[in-house]
């Protein structure tokens, strides 16, 4: 864990929608000041997840404790968290401080304390100016930005947020994204959210956790699991990996060797495993790993080139090998290259290193 | 095309709304004469006369009908808003298939006449009623309960034939209120009692006040129910209508109070209008 002290402790948590188990069994930890993500597709139980978090879903089994306090029957208006909800969830007929102020008034703070507290949170999410308005007077973006002051007013320990970039535009997003960002640097608390887009989790979050029919797949730095995934599940959501079958096949010193059902073709990976001849496994790759060269020793495939793309910072390749089996690659364009690139239908090599390919059980 | 659209309406409000309310206010203004018509022509301006309205100043029992029927359709009004919440909160908040039920159940009344309703309860509520019956036959009481011709009566008379009109707009609000709004509230600190009274109950005023004023105003002019469960101790501005058309005769008497209520059930309307657009979200 990177964010030093744990701050919620999700402790074998199930929830079920009739016989269906929306969350099954997942053990979590996220620490105080943690930027966290929740990613998996939709109906992946990362909502329910969030939700179970914020109170307004009760774990069938399980516990959760937040800050050491175990939450499971305390209701949702005495937990020390707070949520920014997909749709806003903006009160329609407050203003813009009143909005802010709502979570404030509960608590009973003095009448100055609030007014304080809203002008610093509206500084925050530099809205000044804005209090008076109604949120149907605002744009998408700023009731983004109203939502979020209104779930930091409270000063809560850990902010929930449940896909708070999916309703705003394109460009408006990418703004976004590094003020949250910014925001959850400067005040230090952790922030937990849910989202479908991988690189919206890879990119903001400090750990993240994929959640595939309710299921916790693996939890780790975007690196980790990026360049490390526990399955071809994850390798194929993440950046769509290559993913090989084949049959362990003995060892080369630190090296697996893995037959595969191309006639003559052993592949090479490093892991340390001690892994049965002839169990059957998968070899990961990222098309980036590839080379379309006979450069690297390890792994070295004669095929030709099906499609092959020019996107401007790099080109994609599909280099089909033996009629069974496509490959994609990524090669980055540098300008002034000299080397010619294989055009549609050329015979290539594909080669990798041993230490690229992630051997995979399940 | 679109003169024509536009036209049809037009010509129907003239017709049937404006055209009889000049009738009324004009025979208002003339007196009333042995004969047919009963009143002088409204045609020969040397015929009119404001002495109807004086009447209806002078005369202490149409100011008291008045504010009778006021106070009865304000009180009935609340009382259908204490019980027509619930149930509408209930129904919003039920499943697909029970909403549905219930809302038949709702509207199940007006598949039978309205007399017929107010009827059914004079056979309940009368000295020798059903209810009166049952309860001396369970030795409960020896002497029948007054239930019938008094106020309590028309409370429950207009009470129950207008709940209907109180329940449905208060559905509507509260059926369109996302409840991740009321989540919204509970994650931000509020007790379920708090986040109704800051959030549900503000957002549903556009029902609250929808479905006062159809009780009230109607209630307000009811005839029916204080003439059949009513008594004589505090006559409500409709009877003294009703009477003054069929038993006195005096129908420019019986335009003025019409008039005069028309102005004031307009104004509960104006202040709803100001409300609403103040509320507008």
């Amino acid at each position: 864990m990177s964010g030093g002290s744990t701050l919620i402790r999700i402790d074998g948590v199930s929830r079920f929608f009739g016989a269906t188990a929306a969350v099954a069994d997942v053990s979590l930890e996220i620490g105080a000041g943690e930027f966290f993500a929740l990613l998996g597709p939709s109906g992946c139980g990362k909502t329910t997840l969030l939700r179970m978090i914020a109170g307004l879903e009760a774990p069938d089994a399980g516990s959760i404790a937040i800050d050491g306090a175990e939450m499971t029957a305390v209701p949702p208006w005495e937990r020390p968290v707070n949520t920014v909800f997909q749709s806003y969830a903006l009160f329609p007929h407050l203003s813009v401080a009143s909005n802010i102020a709502f979570g404030l008034k509960q608590e009973g703070l003095p009448r100055t304390e609030i007014e304080a507290r809203v002008a610093e949170m509206l500084t925050l999410v530099e809205l000044e100016g804005l209090g008076g308005r109604k949120p149907h007077q605002l744009s998408g973006g700023q009731r983004q930005r109203v939502a979020l002051a209104r779930a930091l007013a409270k000063r809560p320990k850990a902010l929930l947020l449940d896909e708070p970039l999916a309703a705003l535009d394109r460009r408006l997003r990418d703004q976004v994204r590094s003020e949250l960002a910014a925001i959850q640097r400067r005040l230090g608390i952790a922030f937990i959210f849910v989202t479908h887009d991988q690189e919206e989790a890879m990119s903001l979050a400090d750990r993240l956790a994929i959640m595939r029919d309710g299921v916790l797949m693996q939890v780790g730095t975007p690196r980790e699991v990026y360049e490390r995934p526990s399955s071809r599940y994850i390798a194929d959501f993440l950046g769509r990996a290559n993913v090989i079958a084949g049959r362990a096949g003995g060892r080369d010193g630190a090296f697996l060797r893995i037959d595969t059902d191309i006639p003559g073709v052993t592949l090479r990976a490093r892991d340390e495993r001690s892994i049965g001849d002839g169990t059957p496994l998968w070899l990961a790759v990222r098309p980036e790993n590839l080379s379309l060269d006979a450069s690297e020793q390890a792994n070295r495939l004669p095929g030709v080139v099906r499609e092959s793309a020019y996107a401007g910072d790099v080109s994609r390749y599909e280099i089909e090998i033996g009629g069974t089996l496509t490959l994609r690659a990524v090669l980055p364009n540098r300008h002034g290259e000299s080397a010619p690139r294989p055009a549609r239908g050329a015979p290539v090599q594909v080669s990798w290193p041993a230490e690229a390919g992630v051997v995979l059980t399940e | 095309m679109r003169r024509f659209v536009l036209g049809l309406p037009l010509a129907w409000l003239l017709l049937f709304l404006v055209a009889p309310l000049v009738i009324v206010l004009a025979i208002s203004l003339v007196p009333a004469v042995d004969g047919q018509p009963p009143f002088a022509s409204p045609l020969d301006p040397r015929n009119w006369t404001a002495d109807s309205y004086r009447v209806l100043v002078g005369d202490d029992l149409y100011a008291a009908a008045f504010f009778n029927a006021a106070r009865i359709a304000a009180t009935a009004t609340l009382i259908c808003l204490v019980i027509g919440y619930p149930m509408a909160y209930a129904i919003a908040r039920a499943g697909e298939q029970t909403r549905l039920l219930l809302l038949m159940l709702v509207i199940l009344p007006f598949w039978t006449s309205f007399l017929v309703r107010v009827y059914a309860w004079m056979v309940l509520l009368r000295p020798t009623g059903l209810i009166n019956e049952a309860l001396i036959g369970l030795g409960l009481i020896s002497e029948p309960l007054p239930l019938i011709a008094n106020e309590f009566a028309v409370h429950l008379g207009i009470v129950y034939s207008y709940l209907p009109f109180m329940v449905l707009p208060l559905y509507a609000a509260l059926e369109r209120l996302d409840s991740g709004l009321v989540e919204a509230a509970y994650d931000l600190g509020a007790r379920p009692f708090r986040a109704f009274l800051s959030v549900t109950l503000p957002l549903s005023r556009p029902g609250i006040i929808a479905g006062s004023l159809l009780v009230f105003i109607p209630a307000c002019g009811e005839f029916v129910i204080p003439d059949l469960l009513g008594g004589p101790d505090s006559p409500m501005i409709g009877k003294v209508l009703w009477t003054e058309f069929f038993s006195n005769r005096d129908w420019p008497a019986a335009s003025a109070v019409a008039i005069a209520l028309l102005a004031v059930l307009v104004a509960p309307m104006v202040a709803f209008q100001t409300l609403e657009r103040r509320g507008a979200p």
